[in-house]
This record gives C-alpha cells, sequence and structure tokens, in this order.
C-alpha cells in the first residue's frame, strides 16, 4: 500500500501527494494528518498536488474533507501545486473544493498561512473572520 | 476521413480492481496523446475514465476496456460482465453525470450477460484524422508500450492467479462431490454389511436350530437302533425254538434205526435238514449281532494256540469251496495268543466262508504272522475272487448290506465279524479291488492288556507288574462243587485261595485278607453278588480288588449297571477252566489301569 509522507515545517505540515489515491490511501492519508495534527500542534496544512496529472470528484472530496477535518482541529489547509489542465477540468466537473484554500506554490501558501495566524491566536471572533476569509476566496489563486 | 475504416480499434485492455482505475486512465491520456490531442483533452478524457472507473472497477470482474476511433469521435466502451446497478441515485450513475461534464455522450447498454458503459467524444473540427498508416503505427505504439507496462504484467500474474485460485476451488467443489459421493458409497456399504451380518445372524439361527434337530434326529435314530436290536434279538429267540424242533424231527426221521425210507425221501429230507440247519446258522448269526449290538458279547479270555484254530478251520470249511476253488490254511507260526477262541474262530469262519462264496475260481488263503514289535498276531484271509469296489469297503461292514450285483449271504457276516474284533481288541481291515480278489487283515492283540494301541504301552508298563501280584484270591460261591473246583484249580497254580460260601463271610474275608482278585457267584444266601459289589464298591481299601462275577442267569440291563464294579461276568455253564484263569488275569489288569497307581504304592504288604 502506497504511503503518503506529511513532513513537518516548523508549526505547518506539509503533505505532498505524489502517488494516485484510491480509497485506501485516501483513508490513510486523513488518519496520518489528523494524528499528527494533534502530535504537532501544526496550525496550518498545504497540501501539494504537482505530481497529479489527474484530479477527479474522488480526489476533489477527498480534498474538501480533508480540510474540513483540519479546520475543525485548528489547522487551515491549502492546496498547491494544481496544473492549468486539472483546474480546468474541475471547473468543468462543476467541483468546486468547498473550505479549501488554493495557493500557486509552496512559498505562497506559507506566507498566506502566516498572515491568517495573529488572527486566528486573538480571540474566537477572529476566527469567524477567518471563515469569512475562506468562504470569500476563490478556489483559483 | 474516407479512407479510415468505420470503427478502427486503438487499444483493448482488460482491467480489474480499484487500482486498474489508474492504469485505464493513463492509458486514456496516453490515446489522447497519441493522437495529438492537447494537454486539456488528454485530462478530461483520463478524467471521465476516472469518474466512470472508480465505481466499475472495484467489482473485481474483468472490464475489457476498448478505444476506438468512429466517426471522428473518440469512443471509450467499459465492459462489466454481469450486471451492475446503473439506476438513478447509484453511485455508478453519479460517476456518468461527472464523466458526462466532460464527455460529448455517456451512455449504458444492458445486455444480457454484460454491461456496456460508452464514453464518446468528438474530436475538434480542426483535428485531421490520421490516414491508416498513421493509425496503425499508433496502435504499433500503444501496444509496445502496453506490453512493457509494470501494472499489465502484474495484471497478467493477476489473472493467473485468480485462474488458479479459480481452479484450486474448482477442484475444491469437485473434492467436496467426490467427497459426498464417498460418504454416500460408505454408507451404502454399511446397509449392506448390516444386512449381511443380519442374513448371517439369521443362517446362523438357523444352523443351531439345525443342529438341535439333528441331536433330537440323533437320539430317534439311537432309540430306533436299540428298539431294532431288541427286536432282532427277540425275534431270532422265538425263530430259534422252532427250527430246532424241525431239526430235531428231521434228524428222527433221517435216523437209521427209524423206519426205512426210499432214497427219494431220504435225499428230500436231507435237503430239508440241510436247509434248516442254514436257517438255524442265520438266525443265530442274527441273535449274535443284536447280542453284540445290545454290548452283551463279553469275551472268555483263555489261551488259545492258533494252530489248532486252523486245523478246525480247515476242516469244517473245505466242503463250502468250489470245485476250482482250494482253501489254503497255513500252519501259522504265532505264540500262544490270550484271546476269545470262539469269537476268534467265528471271526475267521465268516471272513473265510465270505471268500469263499465270492471265489469262482482260484483260491482262499488263511495265514498267520506275528509282529514282535506290537505284540500282535496279524492273521490274513485272501481270495482271488470278485473284489469289493473300494466305495463299498466301509459299506460292506453294515448290517444287511450287499453290495450290489451279489445274491449270496445274508449281509450279516461282516457286520458281525468286525463286532466281534472291536471285541477282542482287534482291527479288521479290508483292501480290495473289483476283479483282483480282496484281503481281509485282523490285527489281533497277544493277549488284552496288549489291546490297546502302541503308543500307549508305555504308560500300561506298570500292568503286567500288578496282573503278578495275583497271589490271594478269595472265592465266594453257596456252589459247594464249583467252589472246590475253583479253589484246585487256582492253587495248582501256585494262589492262596480262600472259599466262603454266602456273601457275608465273602465280605468279611475281601476286609479281613484284602485278596487280590475276588471270584464272585451271583446269587448267594444272606448276600447276594450285586449287593457285595455294592459294598465293595464303597470301601475304599478294597479299591485293588479285582472282581470276576460268575452267573448262571443272563443279567438285564440293571443287573449289567450295578455289576459295573466287576471287571468281568462269566456264564458259569459255559465256563471252562482256562476261561476262569484268563478273566482272573484280565481283571486283575484291567483294574491296575483303573485304578490310581498311587494307591498300589501305598499298600505294599
Amino acid at each position: 500500500m502506497d504511503r503518503v509522507p506529511v513532513l513537518k515545517i516548523g508549526d505547518i505540515l506539509l503533505v505532498s501527494i505524489q502517488v494516485d489515491m484510491d480509497d485506501n490511501t485516501a483513508l490513510a492519508l486523513q488518519d496520518t494528518l489528523t494524528e499528527r495534527i494533534v502530535e504537532t500542534s501544526a496550525h496550518g496544512v498545504i497540501i501539494d498536488i504537482t505530481a497529479l496529472d489527474i484530479v477527479d470528484s474522488f480526489i476533489g472530496r477527498m480534498l474538501s474533507t480533508i480540510a474540513s477535518v483540519s479546520r475543525v482541529l485548528d489547522a487551515e489547509t491549502v492546496v498547491v501545486g494544481m496544473r492549468p489542465a486539472v483546474a480546468i477540468t474541475l471547473v468543468e466537473l462543476g467541483l468546486s473544493l468547498t473550505g479549501v484554500r488554493t495557493a500557486l506554490n509552496v512559498e505562497r501558501a506559507m506566507e498566506l498561512l502566516e498572515l491568517s495566524r495573529p488572527a486566528r491566536a486573538s480571540s474566537l471572533s477572529v476566527v469567524g473572520d477567518g471563515l469569512d476569509v475562506f468562504d470569500d476566496d476563490s478556489p483559483v489563486a | 476521413m474516407d479512407s479510415v475504416p468505420e470503427s478502427a480499434e486503438l487499444l483493448r485492455l482488460t482491467a480489474r480492481g480499484e487500482r486498474d482505475v489508474f492504469v485505464v486512465r493513463q492509458r486514456g491520456r496516453e490515446v489522447a496523446a497519441a493522437l495529438g490531442l492537447d494537454q486539456a483533452s488528454q485530462v478530461r478524457l483520463a478524467t471521465a475514465l476516472s469518474e466512470v472507473g472508480r465505481y466499475l472497477l472495484p467489482t473485481a470482474r474483468p472490464t475489457t476496456v476498448a478505444f476506438r476511433l468512429v466517426d471522428a469521435s473518440i469512443v471509450v466502451t467499459l465492459t462489466v460482465p454481469g450486471a451492475v446497478p446503473a439506476q438513478p441515485g447509484s453511485p455508478l450513475t453519479e460517476g456518468m453525470r461527472a464523466a458526462a461534464r466532460l464527455m460529448d455522450a455517456v451512455e449504458v447498454h444492458q445486455r444480457p450477460s454484460s454491461v456496456d458503459v460508452v464514453l464518446r467524444r468528438h474530436l475538434p473540427s480542426h483535428f485531421a484524422v490520421p490516414p491508416a498508416p498513421e493509425l496503425a503505427r499508433i496502435r504499433a505504439e500503444l501496444q509496445a508500450v502496453r506490453a512493457s507496462s509494470v501494472l499489465d504484467e502484474l495484471g497478467v500474474q493477476n489473472t493467473q492467479l485468480i485462474s488458479a485460485l479459480e481452479e484450486v476451488q474448482t477442484q475444491r467443489d469437485e473434492l467436496l462431490r467426490l467427497n459426498g459421493e464417498l460418504e454416500e458409497t460408505n454408507r451404502g456399504v454399511l446397509a449392506l454389511y448390516t444386512q449381511l451380518s443380519d442374513e448371517m445372524e439369521q443362517t446362523n439361527r438357523g444352523v443351531v436350530a439345525l443342529y438341535a434337530e439333528l441331536d433330537e434326529r440323533t437320539a430317534q435314530l439311537r432309540e430306533a437302533s436299540e428298539a431294532k436290536s431288541r427286536f432282532l434279538r427277540n425275534v431270532s429267540h422265538e425263530l430259534r425254538a422252532p427250527i430246532t424242533a424241525v431239526l430235531g424231527m428231521l434228524r428222527l426221521l433221517l435216523d437209521p434205526r427209524s423206519e426205512p425210507l426210499s432214497s427219494e425221501q431220504s435225499h428230500q429230507l436231507t435237503l430239508a435238514s440241510t436247509s434248516a440247519q442254514d436257517l438255524l446258522d442265520m438266525v443265530n448269526q442274527l441273535l449274535d449281532l443284536a447280542k453284540a449290538e445290545a454290548n452283551r458279547l463279553e469275551p472268555r479270555w483263555g489261551s488259545v494256540d492258533l494252530r489248532a484254530v486252523f486245523d478246525q478251520l480247515r476242516g469244517t470249511l473245505r466242503h463250502l469251496a468250489r470245485p476250482d476253488v482250494d482253501l489254503l490254511v497255513e500252519d501259522p507260526d504265532v505264540p500262544v495268543l490270550v484271546t476269545d477262541e470262539v469269537m476268534l474262530v467265528q471271526v475267521l469262519r465268516n471272513l473265510l466262508s465270505n471268500g469263499l462264496k465270492f471265489t469262482a475260481r482260484g483260491s482262499v488263503a488263511l495265514s498267520a504272522r506275528y509282529d514282535e514289535a506290537a505284540h500282535r498276531a496279524v492273521l490274513t484271509v485272501t481270495d482271488t475272487g470278485v473284489g469289493i469296489d473300494p466305495a463299498q469297503h466301509e459299506r460292506i461292514f453294515e448290517e444287511f448290506y450287499q453290495v450290489p450285483g451279489t445274491k449270496a449271504g445274508t449281509g450279516l457276516g461282516l457286520p458281525y465279524a468286525r463286532r466281534l474284533c472291536e471285541v477282542l481288541g482287534a482291527e479288521l481291515t479290508l483292501s480290495s479291488e473289483p476283479g483282483r480278489g480282496s484281503t481281509f487283515t485282523v490285527s489281533l492283540p497277544r493277549s488284552p492288556g496288549d489291546a490297546s494301541p502302541i503308543h500307549t504301552t508305555v504308560d500300561l508298563k506298570p500292568i503286567p507288574a500288578a496282573a503278578r501280584r495275583m497271589e490271594r484270591v478269595l472265592v465266594a460261591d453257596d456252589d459247594t462243587m464249583f467252589r472246590e473246583h475253583v479253589q484246585r484249580l487256582l492253587t495248582e497254580r501256585g494262589i492262596t485261595v480262600t472259599a466262603v460260601a454266602d456273601g457275608r463271610a465273602a465280605l468279611a474275608a475281601a476286609r479281613a485278607e484284602r485278596p487280590d482278585a475276588i471270584v464272585l457267584d451271583l446269587r448267594m444266601p444272606h448276600l447276594g453278588g450285586l449287593e457285595v459289589l455294592g459294598a465293595l464298591a464303597e470301601d475304599p481299601r478294597l479299591d485293588a480288588v479285582a472282581v470276576v462275577l460268575v452267573t448262571e442267569a443272563e443279567l438285564d440291563e440293571i443287573g449289567m449297571e450295578r455289576a459295573a464294579r466287576a471287571q468281568a461276568v462269566l456264564d458259569k455253564a459255559t465256563l471252562t477252566d482256562d476261561g476262569l484263569v484268563g478273566a482272573l488275569y484280565e481283571a486283575a489288569v484291567r483294574r491296575g489301569r483303573d485304578i490310581p497307581t498311587q494307591r498300589s504304592g501305598s499298600d505294599e504288604r
């Protein structure tokens, strides 16, 4: 069974999906990631899908789920490295990747997460602001 | 476009399982790339295949995926064997809806044994369909890639594994079926076994019942046989009296002192007399046989010189021989035997007259020799007569049996001879072949002590010693004449004799003197012979004493039983001196054999 590695950079977890995902891999990734978030008290998750040629509705749903679960565990999720053809296909498929923020690359994603951190740390209301910010974001950066 | 076949297949592959989704969509992308479609179109086709494949392939059924070029469209057909739920709301329908956003048409064709999912995408209008050679090259390239694909290799191995598994499953099913058959057979065998053992049991019961019946029949036969013997005895007695009367009358008539007869009358009367004599002989034979059957034949032991016996036989039987037959009687070279002369003569006479009867020419010979080792005299009667078939050898010793085809004889002579031989401890055997004459052999013990088979003679060694201890004899008889006669007879032989006149005195003398043997009369005043016998039997100190019972009357069944203590019962009317002495020795021998030797050991006087 292929496993997806989860790397820790500061208080951010970096997930780089290099393999084709099926049901089991997806579930395993979800379990590993949630455990690692709790374990490291990470406040951000970056999922790199540069290696994926094809993102179908299954992967889309998986990304959404991971993002939702991570947010409940107090970590923001940013998807990076999406290819143009993949983006087109996602739009054609009608997938909105609800609750998932995107960035062009890892660097931009880390900046994005750095920006949201003080707000998040201040109060619960800011968390609510954060949520609003996510909702306003376009899926395509 | 016209140069292209209506449907040109570019690639066909078989996918199975979830992981193959990635293979299928990768191949789809390659097909699109090979046709020269742009990046977005490649991803679009691949994603559509992914959407559909994720719901079709995990069924683990081999799914055929065919890529074709039809009327300027890419057509991908996924064929799944069996049925796939495709109603609205099912996962497949969801996948197809997603795929439909990317393709121009997505259709499902439910077929009887499979489901086809067809994806169709029109090629862009600017896209030129490659000519046939170009298509062939594309096809070759795609297939070359396919051959080197590791995943396909795995797929092939997987397929082989699955087929192997299926085979194993089939074999297991076959084994189960065979096992079932075996169990069935086993049950059958068990049932058969039960049935067989039931039948055996039934047969067994039948056999047991048969045995019981046989026992019953045997008892009945024995009774019948005894009844027959009784009948014979009685009838013979009844017959004998009138025949004796007739013979007497004839003898009177033929007596030279009576009235003279004409020669014709004399001849006829002689014939009648001969016939009456024959009849009397036959009746006597019958009576003898009946006696033998009732086990009433008691041998009178005495010294017998075979020479005299042979002389007598030679004289009496000569006239029976036919003109062409010689009766040859040798002079025997055999020591004096202790046996019953009358019985022996009877045996030999029967055998000889039998031989003479069935021999038309040639000879009938009687010879004897002595077997030193076995202490037996071997007497042989040989004739050159008709002979006897081996199958008849045993039957001729049956009463009233006659060899088929023969007329002469009563069928009583040989059985009677055998009976007598048994009583004498002798063996009568026959060897004969039809047409070559017969040889009867009588193997006669030198004395009654030698009668037992040779192999037990070792056990009987003490017996002559016991017999030698014949030193004191008690004679009990109220008949003074007889008493004195016996006393004289025995004293002559160096034996101390005590003579008493009644049973009570006899018992007292026996207890006081403990003689070696007692000569006991049956009828005496005060205490009869049988009563004395009873008292003797109860006294263990007198165990070693041999008893010879003498009587004038014939004992009945009960008397015989009560006289069991006696070793011999002798008829006083026919008793000879030798007979009495022989019987005394024989009685001592028998008594010595019957009682345990330890008593004679502790009894030394």
